[in-house]
């Protein structure tokens, strides 16, 4: 087999990279038994989607951002002390991060492991309603994240323009602050601010992703 | 220019990215919960089918112009007039509670005096009515079916074709319960007689589990320090199990009365007063019974048999009370069709002492 030669590098000075991963997460459920509760019913639409692009300013450094969008929704039907329980809820969170993208080739350039650090802002807001025989109780809350992250990985590359990415991510410096509010009682909120460091990898947010290359 | 159409996207994404309070709907509920007039007697009642709202003041109050010190309500929702706003309920004053979505709910909020010293309607059984079931008619306390607060298993031996346990019995010229253990007519072997505050079930009778065909229990605010009742007991000849084999004991009565508090979702037991006993007792006699508040200490002489009953668990004592349950039987192992056919319970003038 005939190795194959690129004719212009992916990663030289002056290409762009784009890519999009996107999820769904969906289930519908009927009296599911799980170890605390019998659900009645237990439904979830989850997905979320991340656009990226970069701009290699020099061979095997680009520059750019992503961003993200997250959707969760949760409907649960319960019985608790023989009263009906429903438990809605719905969170939307939305991030920007600019990121650096260093990639180290490896052998004759078919793979390459890369590096990414990226700072994310991250804004959500969620409601969370629980209706049962004797009240409503609602929470709502609004939520402002800040993380310094690390996401490496290797890049194989199909040809000059297309390759599969493996990667996984560190989640380095995290800031947080959420804001909730019980009950539409506003004048008491309640805010909590957490900060963590945090450099272990956790193989469970490995991700998979197809990023392509264009001269610009 | 393509930047500016991806700020456009961003910008309108965002503009799209709050989630709604209103999410899954405005809450429709508009419930006073709770309704306190600093230096009432007894309980607040709260009816919430009726939407009515009876707070019991001490006898000797004079003004009613009082001023409610803390009114609970659904959550979202807002109440009119507000706690800390001084009314007069010389009449019922109306409160309107909005809920969230803009429903709004009437309450009618009266003040009666001395409703902390209540008795149990027709505690002296001088009241019988008659009722039918399944072509046998047979005596019941209290004024009619809807009205009464009193139970019997009557109606379950009726749907077996047998005579009733509970029966009025003349005193004097007055009137007084009987109750006695007999013979089943059908599929087992002994009814012991019953008479509580409650209902028998409509339904037709559970034979595997007979506690489970009593509704036992009646609303009722109160704190009475003890019982009194007038009784006489004969037990039956012969103590036997369900399977009529004899029993090493004698067969005993009940005579217990139990304050819960059913506010919350967990029934709570507030307060015990228990007799039981196997002596014969000719002649009426009174007996006094101290109602102890809170749980029973080991040691106790109540404390073998007078633990909560399943659904329940012991307060502290100083929850409010809801409910009332008073319950007389002439066979205290009944529940379990042991007992000794003839034992024979007459109980009169039952009064509650505050």
């Amino acid at each position: 087999m005939a190795q194959y030669e690129f004719t212009s590098h992916p990663t030289a000075k002056g290409q762009v990279l784009l890519s999009t991963t996107f999820s769904v997460n969906q289930k519908e459920g009927e009296n599911e038994v799980s170890i605390i509760q019998t659900f009645e019913q237990r439904n979830f639409f989850n997905w979320d989607i991340t656009l990226r692009s970069g701009y290699f300013i020099k061979d095997n450094f680009a520059v750019g951002g992503f961003f993200v969008f997250e959707e969760n929704n949760s409907e649960l039907k319960y019985t608790s002390d023989n009263q009906p329980v429903l438990d809605e809820s719905r969170s939307i969170n939305y991030g920007i991060a600019p990121f650096i993208r260093n990639y180290l080739p490896l052998g004759d350039g078919r793979f390459m492991l890369f590096n990414e650090t990226y700072f994310e802002f991250n804004y959500g807001s969620s409601v969370r309603q629980i209706t049962t025989l004797d009240d409503i109780n609602r929470v709502t809350s609004t939520s402002y994240n800040f993380t310094l992250g690390l996401q490496p990985g290797i890049a194989a590359f199909i040809n000059e323009k297309v390759s599969v990415e493996v990667g996984t991510s560190l989640l380095g410096l995290n800031s947080s602050v959420t804001q909730s509010v019980t009950n539409g009682d506003t004048d008491n909120p309640s805010r909590t601010v957490s900060n963590n460091v945090d450099f272990k990898i956790n193989l469970l947010t490995l991700f998979v992703g197809v990023t392509f290359y264009f001269p610009s | 220019m393509k930047s500016k159409n991806i700020l456009i996207v961003l910008l309108a994404a965002f503009a799209l990215s709050c989630v709604k309070e209103d999410q899954f709907g405005l809450s429709d509920r508009a419930q006073i919960k709770t309704f306190v007039i600093t230096g009432q007697s007894g309980n607040t009642l709260i009816d919430q089918d009726s939407l009515t709202i009876v707070v019991p003041m001490p006898e000797n109050t004079l003004d009613f112009t009082l001023t409610p010190s803390e009114i609970t309500h659904s959550n979202f929702s807002s109440v009119s007039p507000l706690a800390g706003v001084t009314q007069d309920f010389l009449n019922p004053v109306t409160y309107s509670v909005t809920a969230e979505n803009g429903k709004v709910v009437l309450y009618e909020v009266s003040v009666v005096r001395s409703g902390a010293q209540p008795q149990l309607d027709n505690a002296s059984f001088e009241q019988w009515y008659s009722e039918t079931t399944a072509g046998n008619t047979y005596d019941q306390p209290g004024d009619s079916k809807e009205t009464t607060i009193w139970g019997t298993a009557n109606r379950g031996l009726a749907l077996g074709a047998g005579n009733p346990n509970t029966t009025p019995l003349p005193k004097g010229d007055s009137l007084a319960a009987r109750l006695e253990t007999m013979a089943a007519p059908a599929l087992v072997r002994l009814a012991a007689a019953t008479l509580f505050t409650g209902k028998f079930t409509d339904g037709f009778p559970s034979i595997n589990d007979p506690r489970s065909n009593i509704d036992l229990g009646v609303a009722f605010s109160g704190r009475p320090q003890s019982m009194t009742f007038q009784y006489t007991y004969q037990p039956g000849p012969s103590n036997e199990d369900a399977n009529g084999q004899p029993l090493a004991y004698s067969d005993q009565c009940d005579i217990y009365l139990l304050l819960e508090d059913r506010s919350g979702s967990q029934t709570k037991r507030v307060g015990t007063a228990w007799f039981r006993s196997s002596d014969l007792v000719q002649t009426w006699t009174s007996v006094n019974v101290p109602v102890v508040y809170g749980p029973l200490e080991p040691g106790h002489p109540w404390y073998d048999f007078a633990q909560p009953q399943p659904d329940e668990i012991w307060g502290d004592g100083s929850e409010s009370v809801t409910h009332i349950s008073v319950l007389f039987t002439s066979s205290f192992e009944g529940d379990f069709f042991k007992g000794a056919v003839g034992s024979t319970l007459e109980v009169d003038n039952f009064r509650l002492n505050y």
